[in-house]
């Protein structure tokens, strides 16, 4: 039986993990043809019905300016997952580039960047996105951006602990005794064989992401209205939470849902991918 | 041992240096006239002036950079824009909350995290250890502001239990509190549960087992002194994840801490105080890891010997 089939079958045996699948498969769905599942527009406000909770009309309610927050929570999916994708897709690149050359020469190149990434992990994650946020100033693009900056640290330290090991194994001396460039081996033969952590890092990064650039944009620091991120609305919410509690409710229960279904996969790719035999 | 924490805070004293920088680096990163930002759009000139002068804001780059350390050093860490006072007596006056809101969190999440991890690991693949584990996975997912506000608005709003806002008190802790050991806790309950499970698997508890030894004692005894090791390193992680969860939280409590004041600072634009409490957020963040550092050092044995 080949690896591949090996690892799905591992994954299609944790309930969890396909459960979260399922679930992120949906959410992708929302996100893709929100404009065709939300019933209004999220943006249309509609002031004589604000702050009404969840009727036949609206189901999940209208928020503060009379918005549909249903439509607000679907279209929210899509910017939460771009973000979360193109966040770590940046921060996965970067990352690869930083500290593949690292794991792959060690010497000088590695102790400077090993430094470097030090310095960055000397700073709790969050308040290194809020950092980076506070010098380039409030909105989506700066909050990706910080976000993104604040996961590359930790893949420019998993690629080169992975690329320090297989530089010894076999396969790769003999890539360079016949010859092979150095940018052949790394590209051709060491990334492939290093993917199975940085997939599960990316997994649970998506996750931590989607919380980073919510709590940016709680803070008033990431999207900003009228932009439906989930983050945001609950900050909106919050001053209404005794009259309209739904409004903080449902965005974050979205979150929460989105998070946990990313977690499940990455915890299920992580057992199948594990090279144990029990 | 003591050979090992000297050499470990030596070792600090790098990136102590390089953390200022960054943060020296990242004021003067904003665009616009430093002295101006510092000073506040409406400051007089001859206050722009003498802070032009006091952090040597004409000077080329690396000579900025000394005398802000000088500065630092002898604990001036600036004026506030908003208020006026200086930035070293606001923040001495939020750490106290913070640093008690850390500690409180930080006890309940090892407490409780500790507890989930051992007896899930004792009934493995059980109800109950399925259960707590799926628990764990939810409580690290829900973010740290909703299950704060969700607490707020059963306890505080509904119930009206424990006060919402603010701090002074017992009360005023529990919610905070609760919600930040809500994604910590279950950080240190999966790591407790995998290390025991490890250690439990070994020759020696075998031994011990056949021993005739109680099971009680086994778990208490012998697995969990050899299963804590990789713990503290979590534990270490998860204080990061804490300190920055509180930034978060005390927004959402109201809760007069660092945090509040960094928020509440970058909103004002108030570029001294962001300056102060991020540098004594790193200060405090590294200050956790060395302890940390030190406390496994100690309990490992392994360590001891090199």
């Amino acid at each position: 039986m080949n690896q591949k089939r090996v690892i799905y079958l591992k994954f299609r045996r944790n309930r969890l993990a396909v459960a979260g699948s399922i679930v992120l498969g949906f959410l992708v769905i929302c996100a893709i043809f929100a404009d065709y599942l939300a019933p209004y527009d999220p943006l249309q406000a509609d002031l004589a019905n604000n702050l009404a909770p969840p009727s036949p009309t609206h189901t999940l309610g209208t928020d503060e300016l009379g918005r549909d927050l249903l439509s607000r929570v679907i279209h929210g999916a899509r910017i939460s997952l771009q973000l979360g994708m193109i966040t770590v897709g940046t921060a996965l690149a970067f990352g690869i580039l930083i500290g593949a050359p690292a794991g792959y020469y060690g010497g000088r190149l590695d102790h400077v960047v090993m430094r470097l990434a030090d310095i960055m992990l000397s700073f709790p994650t969050l308040l290194l996105a809020i950092m980076i946020v506070a010098i380039l100033g409030p909105g989506l693009t700066n909050a990706m951006l910080a976000v993104g900056i604040s996961l590359i640290p930790e893949y420019a330290r998993l690629t080169r602990s992975t690329f320090l090991y297989l530089r010894e194994l076999d396969f790769v001396q003999a890539a360079k005794m016949i010859g092979a460039s150095d940018v052949r081996i790394i590209f051709r033969h060491m990334l492939p064989n290093s993917l199975a952590p940085l997939i599960i890092q990316s997994t649970l990064n998506v996750a931590t992401a989607i919380l980073s650039a919510a709590a940016l944009g709680f803070l008033g620091l990431g999207a900003q209205p009228p932009i439906p991120e989930w983050g945001a609305m609950l900050s909106k919410g919050r001053v209404y939470l005794m009259v309209a509690p739904h409004i903080t409710l449902y965005p974050g229960l979205a979150i929460m849902i989105s998070v946990l279904s990313l977690n499940m996969i990455g915890d299920g790719l992580r057992d199948a991918l594990d090279p144990r035999m029990t | 041992m003591l050979g090992y924490v000297l050499r470990r805070l030596l070792a600090t004293i790098p990136t102590l240096i390089a953390v200022s920088m960054a943060i020296f680096l990242m004021l003067r990163m904003i665009p616009g006239d430093p002295a101006l930002l510092m000073a506040g759009e409406d400051a007089r000139p001859e206050v722009v002036e003498s802070l032009r002068r006091q952090w040597g804001l004409t000077e080329p780059l690396p000579v900025q950079y000394l005398l802000f350390m000088r500065n630092v050093l002898e604990g001036n860490l600036g004026v506030s824009i908003r208020s006026g006072y200086s930035v070293s007596y606001e923040i001495s006056l939020r750490i106290p909350h913070t640093l008690r809101l850390a500690f409180v969190s930080m006890i309940i999440a090892i407490a409780f995290g500790l507890l989930a991890g051992i007896i899930a690991s004792t009934r493995p693949y059980s109800l109950a250890d399925n259960l707590s584990m799926l628990v764990a996975l939810i409580g690290v997912s829900a973010p740290v502001f909703w299950t704060g506000l969700i607490l707020m608005w059963i306890f505080a709003v509904k119930l009206g239990w424990l006060p919402a806002v603010g701090a002074g008190t017992l009360q005023h802790l529990v919610l905070p509190s609760i919600a930040l050991a809500g994604f910590t806790t279950p950080v240190i309950a999966r790591q407790t549960r995998s290390s025991m499970l490890e250690v439990l698997r070994q020759d020696f508890i075998r031994t011990a087992r056949s021993k005739g030894l109680s099971e009680k004692a086994i778990v208490y005894g012998h697995a969990v002194r050899n299963a804590l090791i990789p713990v503290v390193t979590v534990v270490g992680i998860v204080f990061g994840r804490l300190l920055g969860g509180s930034i978060v939280t005390e927004t959402v409590f109201a809760y007069p801490g660092i945090g509040k004041l960094l928020i509440d600072g970058i909103f004002a634009r108030d570029y001294p105080i962001i300056q102060g409490t991020v540098l004594i957020y790193a200060l405090l963040f590294m200050l956790l890891n060395l302890i940390v550092d030190v406390t496994y050092a100690y309990i490992d044995p392994r360590i001891h010997y090199e």
